[in-house]
């Protein structure tokens, strides 16, 4: 910073040398009142905001494909028992399905059954109902399957976001027993429940 | 007569002199003072951009996102430098916060890049962050004092890979709260 500098006169009576003196004390302040304003300006070199960009994704599973009814043809073979496998392999398919947090499936499954219901007199030589299973596969390393012959829901746990083909096969058609189906229209149904976060 | 012409006189000469030292009395008082170099910035109209939903049906950045137009923004009305001074601008990418313990899973993003543009100055600054590591940042200097408010707008969104070290975009974002941070500044050259 410049030094600041006042020239005073030698000569000049009391009076106004006096005068001359008050002004020179404004004059002082004024310019020690500038100075310190320099010092304190001097602190603002540099300056910043900092502001926040923020969003949230919610938990969220895609909709699975619409399902049109699987048909399974022939039940029985020949002879007239159920037949080993159901014919063509069936299937359904969801292509690239996502969740995108960890999630749960749950699978339920009703057996297949004469439909309409009839009245079966000789229940030791044929029934009513075909158990089957059906097994789900998602993408890599996500698979289950449930039985209807064993009834109860399976739910498979997804530990982390996953995406993929999510395929649900049916197989294994069995009879209680060594009883023969009752001729008519079979019909079941096999649920599939994709839940976000565990 | 002439007794009193010279009288006259005399009193003539002696007035002469006396009009001559007619005393003026007069002092200099030199002012001196200084206006130190300073940048100031004032404070954002909207400190926290709220981007809303990201994702289209499919998982991943909705379509219209992902092009120039303007999704969140904000103003600082004062930004000045009384002197030349640079400005500075800086960003992190959007990341899911606080981070799973495990890993991206293939197929998925949780850290998102964007464009982030500066306007109201002699050179608009625009930053686009890559490496979380590492914001990007853009700066411009100005020669002389300048003082302008400043408009700051997030656009371009696009999911980067499982680092958030480079571009891969298309890809689902994970479930979660994301964050990035905006550093504006200026400075004294």
């Amino acid at each position: 910073m410049t030094a600041r500098r006042i020239e005073i006169p030698l000569a000049g009576n009391n009076k106004e040398k006096s005068v001359k003196t008050q002004l020179l004390c404004a004059l002082a302040l004024g310019l020690a009142a500038t100075a310190s304003g320099a010092a304190a300006q001097a602190s603002f070199a540099t300056d910043s905001d900092a502001l926040t960009v923020r969003t949230t994704v919610a938990p969220f599973c895609g909709n699975l494909a619409a399902a049109d009814p699987i048909e399974l043809g022939a039940l029985t073979g020949a002879e007239g028992f159920v037949v080993d496998q159901f014919a063509g392999a069936p299937k359904y398919e969801s292509p690239g399905y996502y969740c995108n947090a960890p999630s749960k499936v749950t699978l339920t499954a009703t057996p297949l059954k004469r439909t309409p219901a009839i009245a079966i007199s000789d229940t030791s030589s044929f029934v009513d109902r075909i158990d089957y299973k059906a097994s789900l596969a998602w993408g890599a390393g996500i698979a289950g399957s449930i039985e209807t012959l064993a009834g109860a829901p399976v739910v498979i746990t997804a530990t982390q976001p996953h995406t993929g083909l999510l395929q649900l096969t049916l197989s294994d058609p069995q009879i209680d027993d060594t009883a023969r189906p009752i001729a008519g229209d079979y019909a079941g149904s096999v649920t599939v429940t994709v839940t976000a976060g565990n | 007569m002439k007794r009193h012409l010279t009288l006259a006189a005399a009193i003539a000469a002696f007035a002469t002199p006396l009009a001559a030292h007619a005393q003026v009395a007069e002092t200099i008082v030199d002012l001196e003072g200084i206006v130190g170099q300073a940048c100031v910035i004032g404070s954002p109209t909207t400190v926290n951009l709220n981007l809303g939903d990201l994702t289209g049906t499919d998982g991943r950045i909705a379509a219209a996102l992902t092009g120039s137009s303007t999704i969140a923004g904000t103003t600082i009305d004062t930004a000045w430098c009384n002197g030349p001074g640079t400005l500075s601008l800086a960003a992190t990418p959007l990341a899911l916060t606080p981070a799973p313990s495990y890993a991206t899973p293939n197929g998925f993003a949780r850290f998102v890049t964007y464009n982030a543009d500066l306007t109201g100055w002699t050179s608009a600054l625009q930053v686009r962050p890559s490496d979380d590591s590492n914001p990007a940042d853009n700066s411009a200097a100005n020669a002389a004092a300048y003082a302008n408010p400043l408009t700051l707008g997030i656009s371009s969104l696009a999911t980067l890979n499982a680092t958030g070290s480079a571009a891969n975009s298309g890809q689902i974002l994970e479930a979660g709260a994301y964050t990035a941070s905006v550093t504006v500044s200026i400075a004294v050259n």
